[in-house]
């Protein structure tokens, strides 16, 4: 031991010691944790670099700077393999190539783009938790997970309807529009067409002791459109039971005092009987079932039963090899909806006894946004429906409550327009002396960015952490009155929505946010806003209802046991009509095939809804060019004379008219030939002439050439393609050549 | 180990599948296709079939168009044809889902338009068959042969003494009707894929000849009274009398 060191002195230098050594194992420790557990990015940038060959010298943070956007992203600093197609499978998920790399990084370029945009998160940060939230409450932009993601292509597309990998979205949006949502909460600046029925008039539709029980309960009565519930709880607790019954006797009461007066045509109510039997062949035959079930939602009566083995008929069931054609009922297991419109089952119980027959001379007259067409029915024909609907009805007419009887207690019809008012039911149908533009709930064109802190959550409250943006709107969506909200009332009705319903409104709410998007990224809809109209016109109108489009078979058709009475395809009619025929025709349709029984209604299109229906209808058929006259190819009288030799050799005059008002008898069995010229596309005609059943299956236009043979060899040398090509340019110049006079057009009323 | 990339596995996969399914198909269809051999011991099956219930007069066709080639003298509904002892015309027999025997024969049918009817009204061939269908008529007729949910053809005849051949491959039973306004013209035709079917003649009677021992559904058809059946054993070289009744 030194003698100049003390013992105290010793006993320091070996503190002094551990001190350095522990510093020294803190700065080692310090260094390993900046770079490790501070850092994990450097190691995904080192695995990365790895994986790629690279020198470590690759490990840096990685950016993605968009000004247009405001956006800096440095998410490629783990997500390093993002968009290099390289980086598939393998065991680390973190630099895995994004799974949509092929569609969606195509279209938005990952330097165009950046991720937040959306993803969201924090662009900036370099660990998981502040980056991807929420596992941090101050965060407020979580990632969007799952099918939340979709949210954010609201921000730039017009329209999603056709976004592949946005159909959760486009549900929601959807599901936005068809519950009437907008009716109540604004958007945008639009007030769109709201979604219940007109009550302006409706003392003169429904019985009173129907309306309020529809009021206090209303069914589910078909798959689409429903009047929500706006007193959920009344059906455990009494007291809100006797609550729901005071409000809607007051709620009736102003509706039935306020009602306006409307003038009834016909005052004649249903009569069963003879009428009611012939009420039922037109309700069977006119197209009805098309959109409204008999049935309390589900309708199993049939006109024809397709004829399937085992079906018990003898025909069916003799066995061979049978293939059903895409025309035949068998097929067309794809229908629409049944129960497109209300059902008509019980309407004794529900309507006035006048009203059917008023309100099928011109729904418009009744409600001016009445989606259903007018159906083309005479006089007597709306009174025997009524008749035959009103004599279907099992169940007794409710009474009429006392309260709901003139003269009404004008103390009650005001409390009435208090709820109407609190309820906001002028939300969603027109209510006399309610203005059109009433918008009873909060706007949400910002919802989507709403601060979870700020919302309602559901009792009892979810822990800290989980109250999410996400979790509440569900819960608000699922339960609209089961959340807390203390001495708030809550007023939403419920819409009895299922899990998978509230997920897709809650995206699609969720991408609701007011936010600058530059014009550079905004996108429109492929088409164009006239295609859109077109598809939702398509949609709301329920042309497939009726009518073959798109894979999608119409309700009715499984009524028809021969395809060629049942209404024709409107992939073929796109092909087969001229688009500016096809115009016309939507606006009044005329009836071509006088023997059909269903009848087109009038859609009320205005001029510029029936080009856009027309421009898609052709665009579907594969057909450019929208509404311009088709090119017509002249003929020399003596090619024409020629033509007329072989339609007489051909006998077509059998079965067709050539000149309108002319053969009765032969109109009964195919379109009047006198039409052509302006109706069909003479490409098409050229195809159906050569094998009718290929174009049409189930057409009663028999082969005139089969296996390439003429019956008629002495024309044009027996030379088929020359025949079918004479045969298409006599047709097509018929109503330019001497065939008769050609008197104008009479329009048999209440004909198909 | 791994031998494949996990999308060339995935391929492979796909593709066993795939040919499993169509082997399955395949063997499917081999067992029910009906498959011509040497029969041993094959016996007749004869019989009768009678109509016990009362026969009504046959409903009068009413002719609404083309008078002048169709005939002005009145016709009947052929539908149901009644014969002595009360044998059942037309009705066709057929060995249900048979899938050996003896070999097809194949003659040639014609199928006429004369007087706007069709010539025969209900006539029964093999697979194969080529059927003529003529018009006689100087109108337009077409023949429009249906089986229940799809067209078999459809061929427009504006010629006199047209006639069009076609080789009938589908079987079944087909509905043969003529759009041409001629409402009224209506037949039938059995096309079986199996020698083993006939029809019963105007005294009600049927033979069918060669079938092999075993045991079956006999069928009946009959275009008013419907379907019928009864089980059919056959013991080798023992021919049968057998008797079916629609009341
Ligand atoms: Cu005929």
């Amino acid at each position: 031991m030194p003698p100049f060191l003390a013992d105290e002195q010793r006993n320091y230098k070996i503190i002094f010691m551990i001190l350095s050594v522990s510093l020294a194992l803190a700065a080692v420790w310090a260094f390993f944790d900046e770079d490790v557990t501070r850092r994990p990015w450097k190691q995904w940038q080192r695995l990365y670099a790895q994986l790629l060959d690279h020198g470590a010298d690759q490990v840096a943070v990685a950016q993605l700077v968009v000004p247009e956007l405001q956006v800096v992203d440095r998410c490629t600093t783990c997500h390093a393999g993002i968009d290099n197609p390289a980086m598939v499978g393998g065991n680390h998920k973190v630099l895995q190539v994004h799974p949509q790399r092929d569609t969606l990084l195509k279209h938005h370029p990952s330097l165009q783009f950046g991720c937040t945009p959306c993803h969201r998160g924090q662009g900036l940060a370099l660990t998981e938790g502040t980056a991807h939230g929420p596992g941090d409450p101050h965060w407020l932009e979580p990632l969007l997970r799952g099918p939340y993601v979709q949210a954010s292509c609201l921000g730039c597309h017009a329209a999603t309807e056709h976004l592949a990998g946005a159909e959760i979205l486009a549900k929601g949006k959807q599901l936005f529009t068809e519950l009437g949502c907008a009716g109540c909460h604004a958007i945008g600046p639009e007030a769109p067409p709201r979604r219940g029925p007109s009550l302006v008039h409706v003392a003169q539709k429904l019985l009173p002791g129907y309306m309020v029980t529809w009021i206090a309960n209303p069914e589910k009565r078909r798959a689409r459109y429903q009047m929500p519930q706006f007193w959920p709880k009344a059906a455990t607790d009494p007291s809100e039971a006797t609550r729901r019954d005071r409000e809607v006797l007051a709620i009736a009461a102003y509706l039935l005092e306020k009602s306006e007066a409307w003038p009834m045509a016909s005052a004649a109510t249903a009569v069963a009987g003879e009428r009611a039997a012939l009420g039922k062949a037109l309700f069977d035959q006119v197209g009805c079932r098309g959109c409204h079930a008999l049935g309390g939602g589900r309708d199993t009566v049939r006109i024809a039963e397709p004829k399937a083995a085992g079906s018990g008929d003898a025909w069916a069931d003799f066995g061979g090899n049978d293939a059903p054609g895409d025309a035949s009922p068998v097929a067309l297991a794809a229908a629409a909806t049944i129960d497109f419109a209300p059902p008509l089952g019980e309407v004794a119980s529900r309507l006035q006894p006048g009203f059917i027959a008023n309100w099928l001379r011109d729904p418009s007259q009744y409600w001016r946004e009445a989606r259903m067409p007018t159906p083309r029915l005479v006089e007597g024909e709306t009174l025997y429906i009524q008749s035959y609907l009103h004599s279907v009805a099992t169940l007794p007419v409710p009474p009429t409550p006392a309260a709901l009887a003139t003269p009404r207690d004008p103390k009650l019809v005001e409390q009435g327009l208090k709820l109407i008012t609190v309820y906001g039911c002028a939300g969603c149908h027109e209510i006399p002396g309610f203005a059109t533009d009433a918008r009873p709930g909060p706007d949400l064109a910002d919802y989507g960015s709403k601060d979870p802190r700020d919302m309602l959550q559901p009792t009892p409250p979810p822990p800290r952490h989980q109250r999410t943006w996400e979790r509440a709107t569900e819960a608000k969506l699922l339960a609209p009155q089961a959340l807390s909200a203390g001495t708030i009332k809550l007023v939403m009705p419920d819409y009895g929505l299922q899990p998978e319903q509230v997920q897709a409104l809650a995206v699609f709410l969720r991408g609701l946010r007011s936010q600058t998007i530059p014009a550079a990224y905004r996108a429109e809809p492929a088409g164009g806003q006239a295609r859109l109209q077109a598809e939702n016109l398509i949609q709301e109108r329920g042309c497939q209802q009726c009518h073959q489009l798109r894979g999608l078979n119409g309700a009715i058709l499984r009524y028809y046991e021969q395809a060629h009475l049942a209404p024709p395809s409107l992939d073929v009619a796109g092909k087969r009509l001229q688009p500016q025929w096809m115009f016309s025709y939507l606006l009044e349709p005329a009836p071509v095939r006088p023997w059909l029984q269903v009848r087109m209604p009038q859609f009320r299109f205005t001029p510029a809804e029936a080009e856009n229906v027309t421009a898609w209808l052709a665009e579907n058929a594969g057909k450019a060019g929208g509404l311009r006259p088709m090119p017509i190819h002249a003929v020399s009288p003596q090619r024409a004379e020629m033509g007329a030799h072989l339609f007489e050799r051909l006998k077509c005059v059998t079965c067709h008219r050539l000149v309108r008002g002319d053969g009765v008898e032969t109109a009964q069995l195919a379109p009047d030939l006198g039409l052509a010229r302006q109706r069909l596309d003479p490409a098409w005609v050229r195809n159906f002439i050569e094998d009718p059943g290929k174009v049409l299956p189930g057409t009663k236009m028999p082969q005139f050439f089969p296996d390439g043979q003429s019956p008629t060899p002495d024309v044009l040398g027996g030379n088929v393609a020359a025949q079918m090509e004479l045969l298409v340019d006599y047709l097509m110049n018929l109503g330019l050549l001497p065939v008769g006079a050609e008197p104008p057009a009479p329009v048999r009323k209440g004909a198909p | 180990m791994q031998f494949f990339g996990e999308r060339a596995q995935k391929t492979l996969i796909l593709v066993v599948i795939l040919v499993a399914i169509a082997l399955a198909s395949l063997l499917a269809t081999v067992a029910l296709a009906y498959t011509p051999g040497p029969v041993v011991g094959g016996a007749a099956v004869r019989g009768i079939v009678k109509f016990t219930g009362p026969v009504p007069a046959p409903a009068k066709l009413d002719i609404i168009k083309d008078p002048e080639v169709c005939g002005t003298e009145p016709k009947f509904d052929e539908s149901l044809q009644v014969g002595a002892g009360q044998g059942l015309a037309n009705v066709v027999v057929y060995i249900e889902k048979i899938d050996k025997g003896r070999a097809l024969t194949t003659a040639k049918a014609e199928l006429d338009n004369r007087h706007c009817r069709f010539v025969p009204h209900l006539q029964a061939f093999a697979t194969g068959t080529e059927l003529a269908v003529k018009n006689s008529d100087g109108v337009l007729h077409n023949t429009h042969i249906r089986l229940p949910n799809s067209d078999v053809f459809n061929y427009a005849l504006p010629e006199k003494g047209q006639v069009i051949k076609k080789k009938m491959t589908r079987a079944g039973l087909m509905k043969v009707g003529c759009d041409a306004g001629h409402v009224w013209m209506g037949a039938w035709i059995a096309v079986f894929d199996h020698p083993y079917f006939a029809i019963s003649d105007k005294d009600g009677k049927f033979s069918l000849a060669d079938v092999p021992p075993g045991q079956y559904n006999l069928m009946f058809w009959h275009e008013k009274l419907g379907k019928g059946s009864q089980q059919l054993t056959v013991q080798p070289g023992a021919a049968q009398d057998l008797t079916q009744v629609y009341k």
